[in-house]
């Protein structure tokens, strides 16, 4: 079921890009990046302007301080970190190269001759600064923990406040080498070398608010493009940035970010050709652009939208219960008739996008505990009366809280039918703004239920497991097993394949106690004018502008 | 020449004519007659009637709910064009590319899921009357380059005629069904409760704290009125949806907040529109008189002052009501409103916005609700102005 399920994702991605190039052809690279690449047979267009929407005005554009993912769209085009995502592949960008020391620890990175938008040249000094001012919890980044998941000496105990943030296990040797420590082999950190919370600042521009990073004169960046003009809550002009080490490959001039919140005015735009990229897509409209468009594009991301049962509800408390609600969801349908966008329907928790050390789908390896993607009327209803509440009586008002959203209301509506239908569980549906959502759900303040999605930082499994250990801040649930945090612990001081082996303890462990209703594994809808040729967006979601071309299409 | 009798008694039916004089009514019943005659207005209160009616009894005899779903018939028109598979077999081939049955008459018969969906070709195979369907839709992505051909359709590997043979009215679902499969009419009937009953409840509340606030402040002045009108520009300071969102913390959300909320908030223009009034009137002779046979401060106020604000209070009051269910309904989003599934009018109408290229009669049927409604508020309230004012009675 799942494999056909896999299989039939490939198989539309690729119907979906191929038909959408034209001339040119489309390669899905391996592991879950996607490139659109073209075969070389173009016209370049007079204007190399990309008109993108991000959607919202971002919070920041600061590399360290931004935990959006507007703002990584951004950053991941103006700066340039040690390496590159390409193809699925980390590529040299500001390393030229670099070593490894045989016990895995010791992380010596080459710097190239790479200078910064005012000319300056890049040196392993900025990246110290930069890392150390994003691993500092005076710089209260929200992507701090990022530095700690990169097992990076002494970050944890700095975050902590144990340690100085001088003991941080990064020192620049000399202008041009980097030497990194790490506190335990880490197979994924060449991974988050590429992440913008890893990319370099000047320490003559920065600010503690991230300011400095909207303001044209002061947000010298080293990647492909700089800063122009920012036009608050309206565009964001980013113009080439002819001092960028591959500055010669770069053929687009422009880059203007729009931000519109509306998504119906969104795609109005698209549709006016007023905007090259855009992702802000209604709903309603999804089924008939796959069927229609051919510049409608869904791309694989690793994430996965869930309920989060709240561990500290005392009907909540056993598993039967949580497992009966899960398997009365037919997550099928969701997807099919309310979600419309691509997504898989979810048998558990960890998408099936997440490689494992060997370049395997964790998730094919680990099974599907016995979930299927249709509701299991019968099971659900036999464990639920083992638990005392046969055909849901006893059992409270089981209450769903989800943020404002279209979306989530639907997907929230259909689910209260189901448990109705299926258990004769009566749900309430509550809402809240997103602020006092966010809130809400980190002070495990919820009731019963609270909606939740997970996106991936790395393409590890560990991304996706570790928020269930009962020291994360995003354990919303509040979910707590010694075992499970055990596994995660020895997987964190492990490599390779006695790693994935605590991984895969840690995951059985979590689905045997199922702590959320997993619903589905998210997708990436776009839409890209055929007039956009070798756009990229890396396996985490962010999208890669510099080999871009705009071109002549035909009609 | 003199006549035996230039004078003569006028008969009785000459003399009851020369009276100039009208039967006595009460005050509510010169209303009513004035009203009466002003057919618009009358057109505004059956139609309040009548949706009040609808809300209130149509509902009790249908036998589906708002939240019913039907899963696949999502997003279906209350217009359906149907095409023909030949032998009085009919389907509508739905914006999302999935046939469902329909019969000649325009009754939903079956949205079965496909028994073969291929992807990548771009096909769905149905089993429809124990023929085998298949929908071919891999022309939609190049349906300019080819004169706007879609899909093709194909019945036991035969192709069909696919231009709509008729075009028939959704028997199932009058007014069709949103992107769940449920019913609209059913969803803007539940709504009308909502929409209707924050309005009216919500407009009383501000009219009996508006009026006696404002009386009181108008009529007293001095020190009272400046305390009391700097109350009134206080609340009016704090934005209001500040306040609702700190009424969400301490009350649960859901029908009685709102009401509440409205309740609280919206009086303030009422009673400033009351004050307004009663301090130009207070002057005059009537009032004066009033005083000095010893009406009480209370039935001055009542009976002589409010009375002769009735026409600006009643306009205000026909005002507030589409106001408040606007505001109900912008409540509604923010998640302090009733929560999902039960939708007001304006839940509908926003739920609706996203899918406004595809479907747009999703959109269109609780905003002609909420028009309707609209207009005929307005128009009873005009109507009320004119029949309650004291001056312009003849």
């Amino acid at each position: 079921m799942k494999k056909k399920l896999i299989l039939a994702l490939a198989t539309v991605m690729a119907c979906v890009s191929f038909a959408g190039c034209g001339s040119s052809t489309a390669s899905s690279a391996e592991g879950t990046s996607t490139e659109v690449v073209s075969d070389g047979e173009y016209t370049l267009a007079a204007e190399q302007t990309l008109k993108v929407n991000l959607g919202a005005d971002p919070l920041t554009l600061d590399p360290q301080l931004n935990s959006a993912a507007d703002g990584s769209h951004v950053i991941n085009n103006a700066y340039e970190g040690l390496l590159r995502e390409k193809d699925g592949e980390m590529v040299p960008a500001i390393a030229e190269s670099y070593t490894v020391s045989e016990d895995g620890l010791v992380y010596t990175f080459q710097l190239r001759e790479a200078k910064w938008s005012d000319g300056q040249a890049v040196t392993a000094g900025d990246f110290e600064f930069a890392w150390k001012r994003g691993a500092d919890p005076k710089t209260a980044s929200e992507y701090m923990y990022i530095f700690e998941s990169a097992n990076i000496l002494n970050a944890k105990e700095i975050g902590t406040g144990e340690k100085s943030i001088d003991e941080l296990g990064v020192k620049a040797i000399d202008d041009k080498t980097l030497e990194v420590t790490l506190s335990v082999p880490t197979d994924f950190f060449t991974q988050l070398c590429a992440y913008p919370s890893m990319m370099p600042v000047r320490a003559d521009m920065v600010d503690n608010e991230g300011g400095w990073a909207k303001d044209p004169a002061k947000a010298i960046s080293n990647g492909p493009f700089v800063l122009s003009e920012y036009k608050m809550g309206d565009q964001l002009i980013y113009v080439k940035n002819e001092n960028y080490w591959n500055a010669e490959n770069i053929t687009l001039d422009k880059i203007v970010y729009y931000m519109i919140v509306d998504e119906s005015t969104s795609h109005t735009k698209y549709t006016a050709g007023e905007l090259d990229i855009n992702e802000f897509i209604p709903l309603d409209e999804m089924p008939k652009l796959i069927a229609e468009d051919p510049t409608f594009y869904i791309l694989p991301k690793i994430g996965t939208y869930y309920y989060a049962f709240n561990m500290n509800t005392p009907e909540l408390q056993d598993a039967r219960v949580r497992k009966a609600l899960a398997l009365a969801v037919d997550k099928e349908q969701i997807v099919n008739e309310v979600a419309r966008a691509g997504e898989i329907a979810a048998t558990g928790f960890m998408p099936n996008n997440v490689l494992d050390h060997e370049g395997n789908y964790f998730a094919e390896q680990s099974g599907d505990y016995g979930l299927s993607t249709k509701a299991n009327v019968e099971e659900a209803k036999a464990l639920l009366a083992e638990a005392g509440y046969p055909d849901g009586q006893g059992l409270p008002e089981i209450e769903i809280l989800y943020n404002t959203s279209e979306k989530h209301k639907q997907i929230a509506e259909a689910i209260q039918e189901m448990l109705k239908q299926n258990l004769g569980v009566t749900v309430k549906l509550t809402n809240q703004e997103w602020a006092v959502f966010q809130e809400t759900t980190n002070n495990n303040q919820f009731n019963h239920m609270a909606r939740r999605g997970w996106i991936g930082d790395y393409n590890d499994p560990q991304t996706m497991l570790e928020i269930f250990e009962s020291t994360n801040g995003q354990n919303i649930g509040r979910y707590s097993n010694a075992e499970f945090d055990n596994a995660m612990a020895l997987a964190r001081q492990t490599t390779g394949a006695e790693r994935m082996e605590h991984l895969h303890e840690a995951h059985d462990i979590l689905m045997e106690d199922m702590p959320m209703l997993p619903i589905f594994y998210y997708s990436y809808p776009i839409m890209v004018q055929d007039t956009v040729v070798d756009w990229a967006m890396t396996s985490t979601s962010k999208m890669w502008f510099g080999d871009v071309k705009m071109v002549v299409v035909e009609e | 020449m003199s006549k035996a009798s230039e004078w003569e008694l006028v008969s009785q039916e000459e003399r009851q004519s020369q009276i100039i004089a009208r039967p006595s009514h009460t005050y509510w019943q010169d209303a009513w007659r004035m009203l009466r005659k002003n057919v618009l207005a009358m057109l505004g209160l059956f139609t309040i009637i009548v949706i009040a009616c609808c809300a209130i009894f149509l509902p009790m005899i249908s036998n589906t709910s708002y939240s019913d779903q039907q899963a696949g018939f999502g997003n279906i028109p209350p217009r359906i064009e149907l095409t023909a598979l030949g032998d009085d077999t009919y389907v509508y081939v739905h914006n999302e590319y999935k046939l469902i049955q329909v019969s000649g008459k325009g009754e939903v018969l079956n949205a079965s899921e496909p028994i073969a969906s291929d992807l990548t070709r771009a096909t769905k195979t149905y089993e429809i009357d124990g023929k085998e369907v298949v929908l071919d839709y891999s022309y939609a992505k190049r349906a300019k380059k080819n004169g706007g051909v879609k899909y093709k359709i194909f019945v036991d590997g035969k192709e069909v005629d696919t231009t709509p043979v008729k075009t028939v009215w959704n028997k199932t679902n009058i007014l069709g069904t949103d992107s769940l499969g449920r019913d609209i009419w059913i969803r803007i009937l539940y709504g009308a409760r909502i929409s209707l009953l924050v309005g009216l409840v919500a407009s009383i509340v501000n009219l009996i704290i508006g009026v006696v606030y404002g009386g009181i402040s108008g009529f007293e002045g001095g020190k009272v009125d400046n305390i009391m009108m700097r109350i009134v520009d206080i609340i009016n300071s704090i934005p209001s949806l500040l306040i609702v969102i700190l009424l969400m913390v301490v009350i649960k959300p859901g029908l009685q907040t709102i009401i509440l909320t409205i309740g609280l908030i919206y009086w303030v223009g009422m009673a400033r529109l009351v004050r307004g009034q009663v301090l130009s009137l207070k002057e005059q002779e009537f009032v004066l008189a009033a005083r000095t046979i010893g009406v009480s401060k209370f039935k001055i106020i009542m009976k002589h002052l409010i009375p002769n604000a009735m026409g600006p209070i009643i306009v205000s009051l026909t005002m507030s009501i589409p106001s408040a269910i606007f505001t109900e309904s912008f409540l509604s989003f923010i998640g302090l409103g009733v929560s999902a599934p039960m939708a007001s009018w304006g839940t509908l109408a926003n739920d609706a916005l996203g899918g406004i290229r595809s479907y747009p009669y999703q959109l269109i049927a609780p905003s002609v609700a909420i028009a309707i409604t609209m207009f005929a508020f307005n128009f009873l309230g005009d109507g009320l102005r004119d029949a309650l004012d004291p001056r312009l009675r003849k």
